[in-house]
């Protein structure tokens, strides 16, 4: 299993589960402009933004190739600086940790187990995820091959019995309430959260491929946004387009309100436990990276698990403090914000200075690889 | 490795004593399973009447007289504040997730609801999928304990009648969810209603001082809201051309008279010559649409409908297509009578647009529905209207003619 790489069938099916998890939660896609029944075509319009937004890192990750992203980093910036900007990659994947298990929390406290505390929900869901990410990067990327069928399967019968509550005159008339700029707005916005690239850059030495194609990358942005689209339509088109934005998770809605000849209902069980599968990949591939690159810093083994548990207890212990004081998914704006900021500086303006860093030091690297 | 070993054991036995589920866990002894619940204000509190199932009872109606169930009432600032001041004096917490009921009491209807359904959505036990009825000409108290069907419990009764619109298309089931949903959308949802009516009792010995009249429930008709307060009602009739003009009629029937020249000669009447003929209706489509003409605005309803005969005791000869024809006519004007009574409702009596001609307008019109939209309530009773109905007989029962008719040669007129 140590030489063993991850295929791009794996990487483009472990990038489709895991945007998933944000795709039915709590649907950011709502809460940005234009607010209305042209919400589907806002996401359209936020695959152009993503696909600017993942350009330098697109970029760069195509050029890391044999190198690990430590000894690319250091031979553009230098030993110090390359660990401070891994020390400030770590907080970023961090956050993101802290970000989801909270958000995850809050779902299944509120949903089916609104007798448990959030900090036991908290503390089983970080075992499972240690002890998942333990297991390594390939383990983590092999189980994909057993989630996505059975996820999307699920998705697919939860859309089919609740599509009788659909009522698509709702997203009538198209594109007249709302102006281009109100489209492009939401856009941005919407873009901002999509962070996949940066997971995808970091995972290149691991790849069988030690790059990211166009097709790959175009493959899982294409299904991610057409999914989401589907999941935006069913759930505005059962739940009215107001409603939709009132409700914290839209579609743990529209899925109770599946009701087949009094048969088959009061199924949302499953819809979380499809939920649970699809955001625990996400957790585990931010912990494990949170993990590898404070390794690098600190040049510790590749196993080393001591890393593992010192990130793993900073992301319980926040996420523990932040859902045992306040709650995390109704009070997003700020954090929406913060977020915004955050993928700013280390999706574009970092990757952008590395760029042209590698730019102008590309002849003395390529002359030392030589 | 042996700690490793034991250290695995340990997390293994810790996991299945946690993933049991016990933690919090709300045992069915503890709990009081509602199944219906009636809302009213008294007092500028809210009054909440819970029907809910005695769990030792047994369930087979008669045998306990009715009594499944037992009937809480409790007061509070708000709906949660009263179903938690139920543990005052009631040993069990109520439990909401079986509850398929909620009415609300004529007095806070007309008040105005939007300030109380927010419980059942913030909290995760009510369903969205549970029904919204008004007591009509009462507190929703007094048209609870009524359970004149075979159903187990009231709550049941109450339900399967709401869910028996489809029969007769003379009322309306609405849920939380499509409530908030024509809420949002139209600002004038139509929610069914409940009355309680007094029968004579038949094949009952009478106690002495007992009245011989028992309770029931009927829940004919249909309750306008605009915004979230109620403004008045449809009759049962206006109800069929309410459920015409949403699409939303169900395999109900068209009782309609044909003109007496497509009847059969007086003499091969061999019973009594009825007046009405019957449709069961399969199948509908109601496409409307606006149109603006000279700042005027007119809406066309086009209706289609298939059916077939249920019923004829006019003695009509269904092997003569021109008697066909004739018999779809007269269904489809009388389909034109129930929606013309139900548009002449909503344009001169209530003045409000419960049928959605807004969203068509704007779906239509948008730039036009920016300038107007403000003023639709005054715009709504001025529009004209046509409509246009097809009717289609596609079966005519195992009869071609009803037995009030002797068939011999071709009677037809």
């Amino acid at each position: 299993m140590q030489n063993e790489k991850i295929p791009t069938r794996q990487l483009i099916g472990f990038f489709i589960v895991s945007r998933l998890s944000f795709s039915i939660s709590n649907i950011a896609a709502m809460h940005v402009p234009p607010y209305n029944q042209d919400q589907w075509i806002m996401v359209i319009v936020s695959a152009i933004y993503i696909i600017i937004a993942s350009i330098p890192l697109l970029f760069l990750a195509n050029r890391i190739k044999n190198d690990t992203v430590k000894d690319f980093m250091k031979s553009l910036y230098g030993k110090t600086i390359s660990k401070i900007l891994g020390l400030f990659y770590v907080i970023y994947f961090i956050i993101q940790a802290i970000n989801i298990l909270t958000l995850q929390t809050e779902l299944v406290t509120t949903s089916i187990l609104p007798e448990s505390s959030n900090a036991l929900v908290t503390t089983l869901m970080i075992i499972v995820c240690i002890y998942m990410t333990s297991r390594g990067i390939i383990v983590i990327f092999r189980a994909v091959d057993l989630f996505v069928p059975i996820i999307y399967s699920f998705l697919i019968v939860l859309i089919l019995l609740g599509v009788n509550n659909v009522d698509l005159s709702l997203f009538s008339p198209v594109f007249v309430d709302s102006s281009l700029l109100e489209l492009n707005k939401g856009a941005i916005m919407m873009a901002s959260m999509y962070n996949d690239i940066i997971v995808i850059a970091m995972l290149i030495p691991e790849l069988e491929n030690k790059s990211i194609s166009t097709k790959a990358f175009f493959s899982i942005l294409i299904v991610n946004i057409v999914t989401l689209n589907i999941i935006i339509i069913v759930t505005q088109g059962a739940l009215g387009i107001e409603y939709s934005r009132h409700s914290l998770f839209p579609f743990l809605i529209y899925v109770k309100l599946i009701d087949v000849a009094n048969i088959i209902e009061r199924i949302a069980a499953i819809f979380v436990l499809m939920w649970l599968i699809a955001v625990t990949s996400r957790i585990n591939i931010t912990l494990y990276l949170a993990t590898k690159i404070f390794r690098d810093i600190f040049e510790k083994e590749k196993d080393d698990k001591l890393m593992l548990f010192v990130v793993s207890v900073i992301v319980w212990l926040v996420s523990v403090a932040i859902t045992w004081v306040r709650p995390v998914v109704g009070t997003r704006e700020d954090l929406n914000s913060y977020l915004t900021i955050i993928f700013v500086i280390f999706i574009i303006v970092i990757p952008t200075i590395t760029c042209l860093v590698y730019f102008f030091k590309r002849k003395s690297i390529n002359k030392s690889d030589n | 490795m042996l700690i490793k070993k034991m250290f695995s054991i340990m997390i293994l036995l810790i996991l299945s004593i946690v993933l049991t589920s016990c933690a919090g866990s709300r045992e069915i002894s503890e709990l009081a399973i509602v199944t219906a619940t009636g809302i009213d204000l008294v007092d500028g509190k809210v009054l909440l009447t819970n029907e809910v199932i005695k769990p030792n009872a047994n369930p087979t109606k008669g045998e306990n007289n009715g009594t499944s169930v037992l009937y809480l009432q409790h007061e509070g600032d708000t709906l949660f504040d009263a179903i938690r001041n139920a543990t005052l004096t009631f040993d069990r917490k109520l439990l909401y997730s079986h509850n398929e009921i909620y009415i609300f009491g004529e007095e806070l209807a007309k008040r105005g609801i939007g300030d109380y359904i927010n419980f059942f959505l913030y909290d995760i036990e009510p369903r969205e999928s549970a029904f919204m009825v008004v007591a009509k000409d009462a507190k929703a108290y007094e048209v609870m304990g009524i359970n004149e069907g075979l159903s187990a419990t009231p709550g049941k009764y109450l339900e399967l009648l709401i869910e028996n619109h489809k029969y007769t298309s003379k009322t309306r089931s609405l849920n939380i969810n499509e409530y908030i949903k024509y809420y949002y959308q139209r600002k004038t949802p139509v929610l069914g209603v409940v009355n309680r009516e007094q029968k004579k009792f038949i094949n009952h010995i009478q106690a002495e001082g007992q009245s011989d009249h028992r309770d029931i429930l009927n829940v004919e008709g249909g309750a306008v809201f605009f915004e979230d307060s109620l403004i008045g009602y449809y009759s049962g009739e206006e109800m069929i051309g309410f459920n015409f003009l949403v699409d939303e009629i169900g395999e109900s029937l068209i009782v309609f008279e044909v003109s007496d020249e497509f009847t059969n000669n007086d003499e091969n009447y061999i019973a009594t010559k009825g007046k009405y003929t019957v449709l069961e209706i399969k199948d509908s489509k109601t496409k409307n649409d606006l149109i603006v003409e000279d700042g005027k605005i007119n809406l066309t309803v086009d209706v289609k409908l298939r059916g077939v005969i249920g019923e004829d005791s006019k003695g009509l000869d269904f092997r003569n297509l021109n008697i066909v024809k004739a018999t779809e006519e007269a269904c489809s004007n009388k389909v034109k009578e129930y929606i013309s009574q139900t548009m002449d409702k909503a344009q001169k009596d209530l003045k409000v647009d419960t049928f959605g001609v807004d969203t068509i307008f704007h779906s239509k019109y948008p730039e036009e529905w920016k300038e107007i939209s403000n003023d639709w309530e005054s715009i709504f009773p001025e529009i004209s209207y046509n409509i246009n109905v097809e009717t289609f007989i596609i079966r005519t029962g195992l009869l071609d003619m009803p037995t009030n008719v002797e068939k011999g040669e071709s009677n037809a007129k």
